[in-house]
Parts: structure tokens; C-alpha cells; sequence
């Protein structure tokens, strides 16, 4: 069991993640912009932290950074439609452990989920 | 009162009264009696009044003075009595009673005026049986290449030629012709003809003072015998050449003379007889008009071309232009689906999202009724089908950041080759492939340029099924001269029609049925092409599909 943000301004797609994630029995807290998900993530301190890319106002690349300053450990996965890798690659470089991309498939985030859990 | 009458001869028609004691006959003007053409020298012949008695004396005139068809001892006084015919040049006189209104057609009837009237008998002995009849089929023969040759050359070479036939006793013949540049006489064609006597002849060299009298006074010159001549109209050149017989006419253009036709014998005198001095009148005057013809022609040919010139400079440029207009509106296309599309991309692909999600948390339920999954897997492939459309989108939203790098385009397409050969296997389709020798390696971005080449051969495989014969040909090579390489890709599909030929690069332009193409696969490709500075284009081809052409500069578009 993992102590997991989800951050989108989409509360749809927070509570369909938050949904499946609690039936897999993780601890789940949902966040729907950057001055949130970042009170949030000092909060809660969760493990693992799903992260849209792109919000209004602070975007996800901002967002990463501030949390990443805060908690250089956290497993920070970022989800996007964004297609374009050199976006994705400046996240990874930014300290994003991975991305996915939308329409997200629950299975594949799960396994890259709990590969890095079970580091 | 006893008067001289012209009763044949360019003056015709003309009497003169005679002096007291001595009446002058010549072609300067300070004789009596001017007779003012050719075949009259200056001084020709003096009538002198004797004792109620007129007597005619040849003062060394070159064509001599004959009476009733016997020519005159030079020098010697011989009497002329009322009615005996006297020749000077082409002057035929006659002394008369002074006609009181009486007509003189009516007193010298026209028999008598045609009695032919040669100074040269010796060629009337040699000619006689020669009728003029070929003339007019000479004149004849000459206006007909008048109508079919534009080319002077051609045409005044005809007119020495069929000279050279009809005055066979004459030895050379010549066209010459002012230069209007330099403002002299050149010789445009001639031609000789050596006889037993002569030899090898030298290069014309003409005689000065003949052609330059006719190019002057712009009349015809004729010495039959030059050994009959006045010295003065002699120049050194006829003597020193043995010219025996000379005749030059002018060519006259709108009253200007324009140069002459020349012709002169070497061996014997009398080289042609009076009539052919018609003859080349006549010649000359119908190549003045061919001269006149052909420069009009060329005028006019020098003005069609530079207009011909100018309407095809204008077309380029016209064709340039809308060029430039199509690939400003091809890239406004561009950049407006680049800015819609990552827009777009995102306000589909986010409640996408969610509702395939929420599709996979359902499908994992366990208690689902068979109809209910169904629907679920229709749902889904559905919404693949909006992803799909999405990440088509989603190519123009990518950065506009490229990777480029150094590449051989054959190792390109060797490439996707290699991937796409499952669906070939699939489709049952054979590759024709000749990659181009020496290659240069070209700047480009390498995933975007295998995206066109994927994106292309996946049209091409589309296009032939049901084919009965499926060939994909790939040819690569540098196109002339040399700044692109050029692949093509080739089908046997059934080909683009005349219609889409200018839609078929527009986006979301597609003839596949619905749900099959996006329509932006060749938007896309061409768009990537477009931004290597390259070329795309599509045409059918001989096996009844469509080819489609790629270049690419060398230089990367950097020049």
C-alpha cells in the first residue's frame, strides 16, 4: 500500500484514478491545480505523485520542480496528451520518474507503479 | 524640215531637231541629243549636216552605231538618208519629215518597231534559236522559291544559279549586297564556271568602275565586247583580268540601290545578248523583292520571338507566382491545423481519458452479462478510433524542434522498408527497389522523413489491395542537376483522379471509406517535407496507379 497524489485539473479523471487506485488499496489523495497539489503534497508527503502536464495557471513541468525541491525522493509520474518526447524528456531530466499518456491504460500504470514500489 | 525621231527605245516617241552644221548623241549632258541609258556611251556619235546631206560619225562609242543592221566603221562619216533605221544603245532613230499630227504608231507600225534590234550578231548567229519562253519559266521557277524560302541566301544562290543555265557563254556570276553595318559592297553568293580556255579563275574581282557607275546612278551597265570600249570605261581590273563581256544591274529596293547582280565572261566577248539585259532587270527586280521580303520576315520572325520570349518569361513568372501562392496557402494550412491541432488534441484526449478509464474499471468488474461486455469492447474501439485521429493531430502540436542529422536516404528507406515488410507479407505485395548510386548524405530530421516514407508506403499497400498485380516501386537517385535527391514511390493502384490531383496534400482530405484514414497522413507528410526546404509532388503512372515524388536539397535549403 502506497500514499499516492493525483494531481489534473479534471476532477473526473481524479476520482476514476482515485477510484482504481483505493481497489488496489493505496492511500489516495487527489489535488485539481499547482497551488494545490503543492499545499497538498506538503500535506500529505505521498510516495508517489501522478501529475498532469498541462493545467491552468502553474503547469505540471512547474509544479515537478517545487515538489522535487521539496521532496528529491518522491516518485513523481507524469500523465500527458502531449505526444511530443522532447517535452516528456525535459521532465524526466526535470526528476519525473516516468510519463504516460492519455487515454491512460490502468493496467500499464499500474505495473510502472509497482515496479518502482517494489525497488 | 527633216527631224530625228526615237521610233524605238526607252525614248520612244521623242524627236529632235538637228543643228546646222553638227548635232552630238550621247549620255552626258552636254549633247544635243541625250540619250540617257544604257548601251549609250558618254559621247556616242556625232551627225553632222553636209551640203543639204546628213551624215553619221561613231565617235568611238563602245556598242558602235549601226545602220540597217550593219555597224559603222569607227571614225568613218557614213550618210543617212531619209528612212534608213540608225541604232544607238537600245535607240532605234529614224530621219523624217516632220509629222504635222500625224500618229506616229499609225507611220511606224508595230512590226516595224519590233524588229529585233541586236547589236551583237555574233550571238544572234550563236542564240537564235532561243526563245524566251524559259525566261518566264525561270521567273516562274524563282517566285515559287521566293514563296517557300524566308532565306535570303537561298534565294539570291537560285538567281545566280539558273543565271549561270540560261547565259551559258557567261563565266562567272555574282550577287553583291550593301552591308548596312559597314556601308559596303559585299558578295553574298557567286558562282563560275570554267570553260576550255580559261583555267582556274581567280576570286571574282570585280570591276570597280562598272559597279561602282551602277551602284551610283542606279542603272544597268552592259559591255558586251569590252575590247569595243572607251578606255575611261574600262577599269584595270577588266583589262588586267581579260574580262571579255560584262553586264550588272542594281537591285533596287523602295528606289534605294541595294546592291547588283553581276555577271562577266572570260573567255569570249559577247557573253549574252541585249535581251538579257532585260532578263537580269527583271531577275533583279524580283530578288529586290525577295530581299525586301526576307528582311520583313525577319523583322517580323525577331519581333515574334522577342514576344514569344517575353509571354514565356511572363508565364515562369506567372507559374513562379502562384507556386509561391500555393505554398503560402499550403503553409498557412500548416500553421493553422498546428495550432488547432494541439487545442484540439487536448479537448478530445482529456475526456477521452476519463471515459476510457472508466470503460476499464467496468470491463474489470466480474459480474458483467455478455451483452454489457460487448458493448463495452465496441465503446472502446470506438474511442480508439477518436485516439487515433488525436495522435494524427497531435504530429503538429509536437515542437517544431528538429533533430537533424547527417543521413543517406537509401539506409532511410532501407529502414522502413524493414518495417513495413509484415504488411507487405499481409498484402501479398512484391518491391521493386533501385536505390541510387552515390548518394550524398543530406541534412534531415530521420524519424520525421521515415514518417513520410512509412506514411507512403502504407498509401501505396492501401491503394493495391484487390489488385491483381501489387507492385511497390521505390526508386532513389540524384535529380538533375544534381542540388535534390529524389526518391519515388510507386503503385499499381488505381491512381489519383484528375479531380483530387490538387487535394490530395489538403488536410483531412481522404477517399478511403470512413473510419479508415484520418485524411492527414500526406498533409503530414507533406508538411515535414515542407519544412526540409524539399519538394512533394503526385502523378499517375504508366501501370495505372499513383507515383509520388520527394526531394530533398543537398544543402538542407541552406544555399
Amino acid at each position: 500500500m502506497a500514499k499516492i497524489l493525483v494531481v489534473d485539473d479534471e476532477v473526473e479523471a481524479c476520482n476514476v484514478l482515485e477510484e482504481f487506485l483505493s481497489s488496489k488499496g493505496h492511500d489516495v489523495h487527489i489535488a485539481l491545480d499547482g497551488p494545490s497539489a503543492l499545499s497538498k503534497f506538503q500535506e500529505v508527503k505521498p510516495q508517489l505523485v501522478f501529475l498532469d502536464m498541462i493545467m491552468p495557471g502553474i503547469g505540471g513541468l512547474d509544479v515537478l520542480k517545487e515538489i522535487k525541491k521539496i521532496d528529491p525522493g518522491v516518485t513523481v509520474i507524469m500523465v500527458t496528451v502531449v505526444t511530443d518526447h522532447e517535452q516528456a524528456k525535459e521532465t524526466i531530466e526535470s526528476g519525473a520518474y516516468d510519463y504516460i499518456t492519455k487515454p491512460v491504460d490502468l493496467n500499464y500504470l499500474e505495473n510502472v507503479m509497482m515496479v518502482k514500489l517494489m525497488e | 524640215m527633216n527631224k530625228l525621231y526615237v521610233i524605238d527605245g526607252p525614248h520612244r516617241g521623242n524627236s529632235f531637231a538637228l543643228n546646222d552644221d553638227i548635232t552630238t548623241v550621247g549620255r552626258s549632258r552636254d549633247n544635243d541629243i541625250r540619250l540617257s541609258e544604257i548601251g549609250v556611251s558618254l559621247h556616242h556619235a556625232k551627225l553632222v549636216k553636209k551640203q543639204g546631206k546628213i551624215f553619221i560619225l561613231d565617235v568611238s562609242s563602245f556598242q558602235g552605231v549601226f545602220i540597217d543592221g550593219q555597224k559603222i566603221e569607227a571614225g568613218m562619216e557614213v550618210e543617212i538618208r531619209k528612212g534608213n533605221r540608225f541604232v544607238v544603245g537600245n535607240s532605234v532613230l529614224s530621219l523624217q519629215k516632220e509629222a504635222t499630227g500625224e500618229n506616229l504608231a499609225q507611220a511606224y507600225p508595230t512590226e516595224t518597231q519590233k524588229t529585233p534590234v541586236d547589236t551583237s550578231e555574233s550571238l544572234l548567229e550563236k542564240h537564235e534559236s532561243r526563245d524566251y519562253a524559259p525566261t518566264v519559266g525561270l521567273l516562274l521557277r524563282i517566285s515559287n522559291i521566293f514563296a517557300k524560302s524566308h532565306d535570303i541566301h537561298d534565294v539570291l544562290q537560285e538567281v545566280i544559279d539558273q543565271i549561270m543555265d540560261l547565259l551559258i557563254r557567261i563565266n562567272r556570276g555574282a550577287i553583291l549586297l550593301l552591308d548596312e553595318g559597314t556601308g559596303r559592297l559585299e558578295e553574298v553568293v557567286s558562282k563560275t564556271r570554267i570553260g576550255p580556255k580559261a583555267g582556274p579563275l581567280p576570286k571574282i574581282n570585280y570591276s570597280r568602275t562598272v559597279v561602282d557607275r551602277v551602284m551610283e546612278e542606279g542603272e544597268p551597265v552592259m559591255m558586251p565586247n569590252t575590247s569595243l570600249a572607251d578606255e575611261a570605261d574600262l577599269s584595270e581590273s577588266i583589262q588586267v583580268m581579260n574580262v571579255m563581256s560584262v553586264m550588272c544591274v542594281p537591285l533596287k529596293v523602295e528606289g534605294e540601290t541595294r546592291g547588283i547582280i553581276y555577271v562577266d565572261s572570260i573567255e569570249l566577248p559577247y557573253g549574252f545578248r541585249k535581251e538579257d539585259l532585260q532578263l537580269l532587270g527583271g531577275l533583279a527586280d524580283t530578288a529586290a523583292v525577295a530581299i525586301q521580303n526576307a528582311q520583313l520576315y525577319d523583322a517580323l520572325k525577331k519581333e515574334l520571338d522577342e514576344r514569344r520570349r517575353a509571354e514565356e518569361a511572363l508565364g515562369k513568372t506567372g507559374q513562379a507566382l502562384q507556386e509561391t501562392r500555393d505554398m503560402l496557402v499550403q503553409s498557412e494550412k500548416l500553421a493553422a491545423v498546428g495550432r488547432l491541432s494541439a487545442a484540439v488534441a487536448h479537448e478530445i484526449l482529456n475526456p477521452v481519458n476519463i471515459i476510457s478509464m472508466r470503460l476499464q474499471l467496468l470491463e474489470q468488474k466480474e459480474d458483467l452479462a455478455g451483452a454489457v461486455k460487448d458493448a463495452l469492447a465496441i465503446c472502446k474501439n470506438q474511442l480508439n478510433r477518436i485516439v487515433k485521429f488525436t495522435e494524427d493531430l497531435g504530429q503538429f502540436s509536437r515542437s517544431s524542434r528538429k533533430h537533424i542529422s547527417m543521413n543517406n536516404l537509401n539506409e532511410i528507406i532501407q529502414h522502413t522498408l524493414l518495417l513495413s515488410d509484415p504488411q507487405f507479407k499481409e498484402y501479398d505485395i512484391k518491391t521493386d527497389v533501385n536505390y541510387g548510386t552515390a548518394l550524398p548524405l543530406i541534412p534531415l530530421d530521420k524519424d520525421r522523413i521515415e514518417q513520410v516514407i512509412f506514411n507512403l508506403l502504407y498509401n501505396a499497400t492501401e491503394a493495391m489491395a484487390g489488385r491483381e498485380i501489387r507492385v511497390l516501386g521505390i526508386k532513389t537517385g540524384l535529380s538533375a542537376p544534381g542540388d535534390y535527391v529524389q526518391v519515388i514511390i510507386s503503385d499499381t493502384g488505381t491512381g489519383i483522379e484528375d479531380s483530387h490531383m490538387d487535394k490530395v496534400f489538403d488536410p483531412f482530405f481522404t477517399t478511403k471509406d470512413r473510419g479508415q484514414g484520418t485524411g492527414l497522413g500526406l498533409f503530414i507528410s507533406y508538411s515535414i517535407i515542407h519544412e526540409h526546404a524539399g519538394r512533394m509532388w503526385a502523378e499517375n503512372n504508366e501501370w495505372g496507379g499513383a507515383s509520388f515524388y520527394i526531394e530533398l536539397p543537398v544543402d538542407g535549403g541552406h544555399q
